[in-house]
Protein backbone atom coordinates (compact mmCIF):
# COMPACT_ATOMS: atom_id res chain seq x y z
CA UNK A 1 0.00 0.00 0.00
CA UNK A 2 1.77 3.38 -1.21
CA UNK A 3 -0.69 5.32 0.90
CA UNK A 4 -0.30 9.05 1.70
CA UNK A 5 2.57 9.67 3.48
CA UNK A 6 2.46 11.96 6.26
CA UNK A 7 4.10 15.70 5.12
CA UNK A 8 4.63 18.87 6.51
CA UNK A 9 1.95 20.35 4.42
CA UNK A 10 -0.94 19.32 7.10
CA UNK A 11 -2.19 16.32 5.29
CA UNK A 12 -1.40 12.94 7.44
CA UNK A 13 -1.37 9.36 6.34
CA UNK A 14 -4.14 6.61 7.23
CA UNK A 15 -1.46 4.70 9.71
CA UNK A 16 -1.04 7.42 11.57
CA UNK A 17 -4.52 7.87 12.34
CA UNK A 18 -4.58 5.37 15.75
CA UNK A 19 -1.35 7.53 16.85
CA UNK A 20 -3.16 10.72 17.01
CA UNK A 21 -6.12 9.41 18.29
CA UNK A 22 -3.55 7.92 21.40
CA UNK A 23 -2.20 11.56 21.66
CA UNK A 24 -5.59 13.15 21.91
CA UNK A 25 -6.84 10.59 24.60
CA UNK A 26 -3.53 11.04 26.61
CA UNK A 27 -4.17 14.81 26.44
CA UNK A 28 -7.84 14.90 27.16
CA UNK A 29 -6.76 12.41 30.06
CA UNK A 30 -4.27 14.15 31.78
CA UNK A 31 -6.06 17.65 31.79
CA UNK A 32 -9.37 15.85 33.58
CA UNK A 33 -6.63 14.34 36.34
CA UNK A 34 -5.02 18.21 36.43
CA UNK A 35 -8.71 19.72 36.43
CA UNK A 36 -11.77 18.35 38.66
CA UNK A 37 -12.32 14.46 38.16
CA UNK A 38 -15.60 13.79 40.05
CA UNK A 39 -14.34 10.70 42.63
CA UNK A 40 -17.80 10.08 43.66
CA UNK A 41 -20.58 11.15 45.81
CA UNK A 42 -20.42 11.23 49.51
CA UNK A 43 -22.34 11.97 52.38
CA UNK A 44 -22.19 13.94 55.08
CA UNK A 45 -21.69 12.41 58.55
CA UNK A 46 -21.54 15.40 60.99
CA UNK A 47 -25.00 17.01 62.28
CA UNK A 48 -23.93 19.81 60.58
CA UNK A 49 -21.33 21.39 58.37
CA UNK A 50 -20.13 24.37 56.80
CA UNK A 51 -18.59 24.65 53.28
CA UNK A 52 -16.21 27.14 52.61
CA UNK A 53 -14.66 28.95 49.86
CA UNK A 54 -11.36 27.89 50.39
CA UNK A 55 -9.42 25.06 51.98
CA UNK A 56 -9.36 26.53 55.56
CA UNK A 57 -11.94 26.62 58.42
CA UNK A 58 -11.76 30.49 58.76
CA UNK A 59 -12.62 31.21 55.07
CA UNK A 60 -16.51 32.05 54.25
CA UNK A 61 -18.90 29.90 54.85
CA UNK A 62 -20.52 29.30 51.40
CA UNK A 63 -23.73 27.56 52.76
CA UNK A 64 -24.18 24.95 55.91
CA UNK A 65 -25.55 21.34 55.05
CA UNK A 66 -27.08 18.64 57.69
CA UNK A 67 -26.15 15.54 57.98
CA UNK A 68 -26.81 12.53 55.30
CA UNK A 69 -26.66 15.28 52.77
CA UNK A 70 -25.04 14.11 48.86
CA UNK A 71 -21.98 15.73 48.43
CA UNK A 72 -20.04 15.66 44.75
CA UNK A 73 -16.19 15.07 45.46
CA UNK A 74 -13.37 16.26 43.25
CA UNK A 75 -10.24 15.36 42.93
CA UNK A 76 -7.75 18.09 43.53
CA UNK A 77 -4.12 16.68 43.72
CA UNK A 78 -3.35 20.95 45.49
CA UNK A 79 -5.36 19.92 48.66
CA UNK A 80 -3.88 18.00 51.65
CA UNK A 81 -5.18 15.35 52.55
CA UNK A 82 -7.86 16.77 55.89
CA UNK A 83 -9.94 19.04 53.07
CA UNK A 84 -12.02 17.45 50.20
CA UNK A 85 -13.19 19.56 46.99
CA UNK A 86 -16.61 19.56 47.05
CA UNK A 87 -20.25 20.45 44.76
CA UNK A 88 -23.27 20.70 46.94
CA UNK A 89 -26.19 22.42 44.64
CA UNK A 90 -24.96 25.54 43.10
CA UNK A 91 -21.66 25.72 45.37
CA UNK A 92 -18.43 24.72 44.79
CA UNK A 93 -16.11 24.51 48.03
CA UNK A 94 -14.10 22.73 50.43
CA UNK A 95 -14.86 20.60 53.37
CA UNK A 96 -13.11 18.86 56.11
CA UNK A 97 -12.36 14.99 55.02
CA UNK A 98 -13.18 13.28 58.54
CA UNK A 99 -16.50 14.83 57.53
CA UNK A 100 -17.48 12.28 54.94
CA UNK A 101 -18.79 8.96 54.43
CA UNK A 102 -18.72 7.18 51.48
CA UNK A 103 -22.12 5.15 52.13
CA UNK A 104 -25.35 6.79 53.70
CA UNK A 105 -24.73 7.36 57.07
CA UNK A 106 -27.29 6.73 59.46
CA UNK A 107 -27.96 10.11 61.29
CA UNK A 108 -29.54 10.64 64.60
CA UNK A 109 -31.78 13.71 63.38
CA UNK A 110 -33.69 11.04 61.29
CA UNK A 111 -33.11 8.28 63.65
CA UNK A 112 -34.66 10.10 66.83
CA UNK A 113 -36.73 12.76 65.20
CA UNK A 114 -38.87 13.37 67.97
CA UNK A 115 -36.23 14.05 70.47
CA UNK A 116 -34.12 15.81 68.10
CA UNK A 117 -37.89 18.30 66.85
CA UNK A 118 -37.33 19.03 71.38
CA UNK A 119 -33.96 20.58 70.77
CA UNK A 120 -35.56 23.46 68.97
CA UNK A 121 -32.24 24.68 67.68
CA UNK A 122 -32.10 28.24 66.26
CA UNK A 123 -30.17 29.22 63.14
CA UNK A 124 -27.32 30.26 65.27
CA UNK A 125 -27.51 26.81 67.24
CA UNK A 126 -26.86 25.18 63.28
CA UNK A 127 -24.29 27.37 62.62
CA UNK A 128 -22.12 26.78 65.99
CA UNK A 129 -22.64 23.29 65.50
CA UNK A 130 -21.58 23.26 61.80
CA UNK A 131 -18.39 25.32 63.03
CA UNK A 132 -17.80 23.06 66.22
CA UNK A 133 -17.24 20.23 63.57
CA UNK A 134 -14.59 22.59 61.77
CA UNK A 135 -12.79 23.69 65.11
CA UNK A 136 -12.62 20.47 66.42
CA UNK A 137 -8.80 18.80 66.10
CA UNK A 138 -9.40 15.29 65.51
CA UNK A 139 -6.87 12.66 66.00
CA UNK A 140 -6.58 8.97 65.39
CA UNK A 141 -4.19 6.37 67.41
CA UNK A 142 -4.41 3.65 65.83
CA UNK A 143 -1.96 0.25 65.70
CA UNK A 144 0.63 -0.02 64.20
CA UNK B 1 -85.31 -21.47 1.77
CA UNK B 2 -81.96 -20.93 1.46
CA UNK B 3 -81.87 -18.15 4.22
CA UNK B 4 -83.48 -20.96 6.54
CA UNK B 5 -81.02 -23.34 6.24
CA UNK B 6 -78.34 -20.50 6.68
CA UNK B 7 -79.87 -19.92 10.23
CA UNK B 8 -79.95 -23.37 11.07
CA UNK B 9 -76.52 -23.84 10.32
CA UNK B 10 -75.42 -20.60 12.22
CA UNK B 11 -77.50 -22.10 15.05
CA UNK B 12 -75.49 -25.33 15.04
CA UNK B 13 -72.23 -23.66 15.23
CA UNK B 14 -73.32 -21.63 17.57
CA UNK B 15 -74.33 -24.76 19.79
CA UNK B 16 -71.09 -27.05 19.62
CA UNK B 17 -69.21 -23.39 20.17
CA UNK B 18 -70.75 -22.88 23.63
CA UNK B 19 -70.43 -26.33 24.13
CA UNK B 20 -67.01 -26.81 23.96
CA UNK B 21 -66.27 -22.99 25.87
CA UNK B 22 -68.12 -25.12 28.85
CA UNK B 23 -65.75 -28.08 28.55
CA UNK B 24 -63.08 -25.55 28.54
CA UNK B 25 -63.62 -24.33 31.71
CA UNK B 26 -64.89 -27.23 33.56
CA UNK B 27 -61.17 -28.71 32.41
CA UNK B 28 -59.12 -25.69 33.84
CA UNK B 29 -61.23 -26.02 36.94
CA UNK B 30 -60.19 -29.49 37.17
CA UNK B 31 -56.68 -28.79 36.06
CA UNK B 32 -56.71 -26.06 38.82
CA UNK B 33 -58.07 -28.22 41.23
CA UNK B 34 -55.28 -30.79 40.70
CA UNK B 35 -52.83 -28.16 40.68
CA UNK B 36 -53.81 -27.38 44.95
CA UNK B 37 -54.50 -30.87 45.28
CA UNK B 38 -51.16 -32.26 43.53
CA UNK B 39 -48.71 -29.54 44.45
CA UNK B 40 -47.46 -32.14 47.58
CA UNK B 41 -46.44 -34.26 44.78
CA UNK B 42 -44.17 -31.93 43.37
CA UNK B 43 -42.70 -31.03 46.60
CA UNK B 44 -39.46 -32.71 45.71
CA UNK B 45 -39.33 -30.92 42.20
CA UNK B 46 -39.56 -27.68 44.08
CA UNK B 47 -36.93 -28.62 46.99
CA UNK B 48 -34.63 -30.07 44.18
CA UNK B 49 -35.15 -26.34 42.76
CA UNK B 50 -34.64 -24.65 45.70
CA UNK B 51 -37.49 -23.02 45.65
CA UNK B 52 -39.15 -23.70 48.90
CA UNK B 53 -35.24 -22.30 49.89
CA UNK B 54 -36.30 -18.72 48.01
CA UNK B 55 -39.13 -18.81 50.25
CA UNK B 56 -37.97 -19.68 53.58
CA UNK B 57 -35.59 -16.40 52.41
CA UNK B 58 -38.40 -14.20 51.30
CA UNK B 59 -40.19 -15.40 55.23
CA UNK B 60 -37.33 -14.36 56.94
CA UNK B 61 -36.35 -11.32 54.67
CA UNK B 62 -39.80 -9.90 55.26
CA UNK B 63 -39.56 -10.37 58.99
CA UNK B 64 -36.13 -8.29 58.78
CA UNK B 65 -38.30 -5.99 57.27
CA UNK B 66 -40.87 -5.69 59.99
CA UNK B 67 -39.08 -5.44 62.81
CA UNK B 68 -36.85 -3.19 61.14
CA UNK B 69 -39.90 -0.83 60.68
CA UNK B 70 -41.00 -1.59 64.22
CA UNK B 71 -37.43 -0.37 65.62
CA UNK B 72 -37.65 2.77 63.12
CA UNK B 73 -41.35 3.30 64.99
CA UNK B 74 -40.45 2.83 68.66
CA UNK B 75 -36.94 5.03 68.21
CA UNK B 76 -39.13 7.94 66.82
CA UNK B 77 -40.01 8.40 69.79
CA UNK B 78 -36.95 7.40 71.78
CA UNK B 79 -33.80 9.16 73.41
CA UNK B 80 -31.24 8.44 71.98
CA UNK B 81 -28.77 6.35 74.05
CA UNK B 82 -25.06 4.70 74.94
CA UNK B 83 -22.21 6.53 73.63
CA UNK B 84 -24.22 8.77 71.30
CA UNK B 85 -26.44 9.86 73.76
CA UNK B 86 -23.64 11.78 75.53
CA UNK B 87 -21.84 12.44 72.32
CA UNK B 88 -25.17 14.61 71.45
CA UNK B 89 -25.30 16.20 75.19
CA UNK B 90 -21.56 17.71 75.18
CA UNK B 91 -21.94 18.97 71.68
CA UNK B 92 -25.04 20.45 72.58
CA UNK B 93 -23.16 22.22 75.48
CA UNK B 94 -20.85 23.20 73.74
CA UNK B 95 -23.34 24.52 70.74
CA UNK B 96 -25.12 26.43 73.71
CA UNK B 97 -22.37 27.66 75.27
CA UNK B 98 -20.42 29.00 71.97
CA UNK B 99 -20.42 32.76 73.25
CA UNK B 100 -19.28 32.02 76.35
CA UNK B 101 -16.39 29.23 76.13
CA UNK B 102 -15.22 31.48 73.20
CA UNK B 103 -14.10 28.19 70.96
CA UNK B 104 -14.63 29.74 67.57
CA UNK B 105 -11.82 32.05 67.06
CA UNK B 106 -8.79 32.02 64.46
CA UNK B 107 -6.00 30.64 65.79
CA UNK B 108 -2.40 28.97 63.92
CA UNK B 109 -2.42 25.40 63.68
CA UNK B 110 -0.17 24.09 66.70
CA UNK B 111 0.06 20.68 65.64
CA UNK B 112 -1.20 19.93 69.25
CA UNK B 113 -2.47 16.23 66.81
CA UNK B 114 0.53 15.39 65.48
CA UNK B 115 2.86 15.31 69.13
CA UNK B 116 0.01 14.37 71.38
CA UNK B 117 -0.54 11.30 69.00
CA UNK B 118 3.06 10.19 69.72
CA UNK B 119 2.76 10.50 73.64
CA UNK B 120 -0.09 8.58 73.34
CA UNK B 121 1.21 5.76 71.00
CA UNK B 122 4.68 6.12 73.37
CA UNK B 123 2.48 5.17 76.48
CA UNK B 124 0.76 2.57 74.50
CA UNK B 125 -2.75 4.02 74.63
CA UNK B 126 -3.74 3.30 71.31
CA UNK B 127 -6.73 2.24 68.83
CA UNK B 128 -8.60 5.16 70.06
CA UNK B 129 -9.87 8.65 68.72
CA UNK B 130 -9.94 12.01 70.61
CA UNK B 131 -11.01 15.32 69.64
CA UNK B 132 -9.59 18.76 71.19
CA UNK B 133 -11.16 21.94 71.12
CA UNK B 134 -9.37 25.24 71.88
CA UNK B 135 -11.11 28.35 74.34
CA UNK B 136 -10.00 31.67 73.93
CA UNK B 137 -10.80 32.16 77.41
CA UNK B 138 -8.97 31.71 80.74
CA UNK B 139 -12.22 30.84 82.47
CA UNK B 140 -12.04 27.22 82.21
CA UNK B 141 -8.65 25.55 81.53
CA UNK B 142 -9.09 22.16 80.74
CA UNK B 143 -11.75 19.62 81.06
CA UNK B 144 -12.82 16.42 79.20
CA UNK B 145 -16.60 16.39 77.97
CA UNK B 146 -18.11 12.96 77.92
CA UNK B 147 -18.35 11.41 74.56
CA UNK B 148 -19.09 7.87 73.95
CA UNK B 149 -16.31 5.72 73.82
CA UNK B 150 -14.06 8.85 72.04
CA UNK B 151 -12.52 11.12 74.04
CA UNK B 152 -13.15 14.73 74.04
CA UNK B 153 -11.13 17.50 75.57
CA UNK B 154 -11.50 21.40 76.03
CA UNK B 155 -8.70 23.50 76.41
CA UNK B 156 -8.18 26.93 76.79
CA UNK B 157 -5.24 28.74 74.96
CA UNK B 158 -4.63 31.56 77.32
CA UNK B 159 -4.24 29.05 80.12
CA UNK B 160 -1.74 27.31 77.78
CA UNK B 161 0.20 30.66 76.96
CA UNK B 162 0.58 31.83 80.48
CA UNK B 163 2.11 28.63 81.80
CA UNK B 164 4.00 28.92 78.57
CA UNK B 165 3.48 24.62 77.83
CA UNK B 166 5.65 22.50 75.53
CA UNK B 167 4.39 19.88 73.67
CA UNK B 168 4.92 17.11 76.13
CA UNK B 169 3.10 19.45 78.74
CA UNK B 170 0.37 19.90 76.73
CA UNK B 171 0.25 16.16 75.52
CA UNK B 172 0.64 14.86 79.18
CA UNK B 173 -2.43 16.87 80.36
CA UNK B 174 -4.47 15.48 77.16
CA UNK B 175 -3.35 12.37 78.69
CA UNK B 176 -4.55 13.16 82.35
CA UNK B 177 -7.96 13.86 80.75
CA UNK B 178 -7.78 10.86 79.11
CA UNK B 179 -7.40 8.86 82.38
CA UNK B 180 -10.46 11.01 83.76
CA UNK B 181 -12.67 9.66 80.98
CA UNK B 182 -11.33 6.15 81.40
CA UNK B 183 -12.95 6.30 85.50
CA UNK B 184 -16.32 8.15 84.24
CA UNK B 185 -16.07 11.11 86.94
CA UNK B 186 -17.98 13.33 84.24
CA UNK B 187 -20.60 11.10 83.69
CA UNK B 188 -20.88 10.04 87.63
CA UNK B 189 -20.87 14.26 88.36
CA UNK B 190 -23.46 14.83 86.12
CA UNK B 191 -25.83 11.63 86.40
CA UNK B 192 -28.78 10.76 88.13
CA UNK B 193 -31.32 8.17 89.01
CA UNK B 194 -33.90 10.05 86.80
CA UNK B 195 -31.42 10.33 84.20
CA UNK B 196 -30.53 6.64 84.17
CA UNK B 197 -33.97 5.82 83.04
CA UNK B 198 -33.98 8.22 80.80
CA UNK B 199 -31.27 7.59 78.36
CA UNK B 200 -32.85 5.29 75.59
CA UNK B 201 -36.42 5.15 77.18
CA UNK B 202 -38.90 4.86 74.62
CA UNK B 203 -42.09 7.52 74.37
CA UNK B 204 -44.19 5.63 72.85
CA UNK B 205 -47.56 5.14 74.55
CA UNK B 206 -47.14 8.99 75.65
CA UNK B 207 -46.42 9.92 71.95
CA UNK B 208 -44.59 13.04 73.52
CA UNK B 209 -40.40 13.07 74.65
CA UNK B 210 -39.88 14.49 77.75
CA UNK B 211 -37.14 16.62 77.36
CA UNK B 212 -37.02 18.16 80.73
CA UNK B 213 -34.66 15.62 82.14
CA UNK B 214 -31.69 16.47 78.92
CA UNK B 215 -32.20 20.10 79.90
CA UNK B 216 -31.12 19.48 83.65
CA UNK B 217 -28.32 17.49 82.12
CA UNK B 218 -26.98 20.22 80.54
CA UNK B 219 -27.26 22.72 83.76
CA UNK B 220 -25.69 20.12 85.42
CA UNK B 221 -22.81 20.33 83.10
CA UNK B 222 -22.35 24.19 83.40
CA UNK B 223 -22.63 23.41 87.44
CA UNK B 224 -19.60 21.15 86.86
CA UNK B 225 -17.96 22.70 84.20
CA UNK B 226 -18.49 26.24 85.88
CA UNK B 227 -19.08 25.76 89.27
CA UNK B 228 -17.93 22.26 91.17
CA UNK B 229 -15.51 20.25 89.42
CA UNK B 230 -13.45 17.21 90.51
CA UNK B 231 -13.15 16.39 94.25
CA UNK B 232 -9.79 15.63 95.88
CA UNK B 233 -10.09 11.65 95.89
CA UNK B 234 -10.86 11.70 92.42
CA UNK B 235 -7.46 14.17 91.79
CA UNK B 236 -5.75 11.45 94.20
CA UNK B 237 -6.34 8.52 91.97
CA UNK B 238 -5.86 10.31 89.09
CA UNK B 239 -2.24 11.33 89.88
CA UNK B 240 -1.63 8.01 91.14
CA UNK B 241 -2.68 6.19 87.66
CA UNK B 242 -0.42 8.74 86.27
CA UNK B 243 2.39 8.11 88.18
CA UNK B 244 1.85 4.27 87.26
CA UNK B 245 1.16 5.02 83.50
CA UNK B 246 4.33 7.22 83.98
CA UNK B 247 6.55 5.22 85.46
CA UNK B 248 8.96 4.17 83.35
CA UNK B 249 8.98 7.30 81.06
CA UNK B 250 11.56 9.65 82.23
CA UNK B 251 11.17 12.21 79.51
CA UNK B 252 7.49 12.31 80.08
CA UNK B 253 7.41 12.01 84.04
CA UNK B 254 9.69 14.88 84.32
CA UNK B 255 6.89 16.71 81.69
CA UNK B 256 4.36 15.95 84.24
CA UNK B 257 6.35 17.32 87.21
CA UNK B 258 7.25 20.76 85.04
CA UNK B 259 3.50 21.19 84.16
CA UNK B 260 2.31 20.69 87.94
CA UNK B 261 5.37 23.18 89.05
CA UNK B 262 3.84 25.28 86.49
CA UNK B 263 0.01 25.25 87.49
CA UNK B 264 1.15 25.78 91.47
CA UNK B 265 3.19 28.47 90.00
CA UNK B 266 0.52 30.15 88.28
CA UNK B 267 -2.62 29.47 90.61
CA UNK B 268 -0.31 31.42 93.27
CA UNK B 269 0.91 33.98 91.52
CA UNK B 270 -2.11 34.91 88.69
CA UNK B 271 -5.62 36.12 89.96
CA UNK B 272 -6.87 34.53 87.05
CA UNK B 273 -6.36 31.34 87.76
CA UNK B 274 -7.13 31.34 91.89
CA UNK B 275 -10.27 29.23 91.02
CA UNK B 276 -8.30 26.60 89.33
CA UNK B 277 -7.54 24.94 92.35
CA UNK B 278 -11.77 24.83 92.93
CA UNK B 279 -11.84 22.79 90.12
CA UNK B 280 -8.72 20.48 90.17
CA UNK B 281 -7.35 20.37 94.16
CA UNK B 282 -4.07 21.87 94.61
CA UNK B 283 -1.57 21.17 92.27
CA UNK B 284 0.83 21.51 95.02
CA UNK B 285 -0.29 18.68 96.64
CA UNK B 286 -0.61 16.84 93.42
CA UNK B 287 2.84 17.25 92.62
CA UNK B 288 3.92 15.59 95.90
CA UNK B 289 1.53 12.86 95.68
CA UNK B 290 2.89 11.84 92.04
CA UNK B 291 6.76 12.16 93.48
CA UNK B 292 5.77 10.13 96.40
CA UNK B 293 6.60 12.44 99.05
Amino acid sequence: MSGKRFSLDGRCSVRYLPLSYLFIFLFLTSSVVQGSSLLGVFYLKAPYAHIHKKADIDSRTLTTISCGHPIKVYADGKLSHRWRHIKVAKYDGYIKQEMLSDKRPACWQDKYPRFFSQMDLSISDIYYWGRLHDQLITTKVGIE
Amino acid sequence: MRIWIIILGLLYTINIYSKDKQRAEKGSVEAKELEIIDFSTIKNVLEHDQLSEVARKKIKRLKKIKAAKEQRKLETYSVPDGDLFWQIASELWLVKNATLLKWNFVKPDYGIDTFSQKVFKQLGIINFEYKVLLLNTSAISHFYLPYGNKLLVILSVPFMRSLNLTQSEIAILLVEEYLRSKEHYFEQHVMSDKLQTYIGRSYMQEKKIDYRPFEKLLSRYDNLIFLQAYSFQEQYRITKKMRILLGGEGKLKKAYISLLEKIANLVESDPDYKEYVKFYPSPRVQLNWFIGK
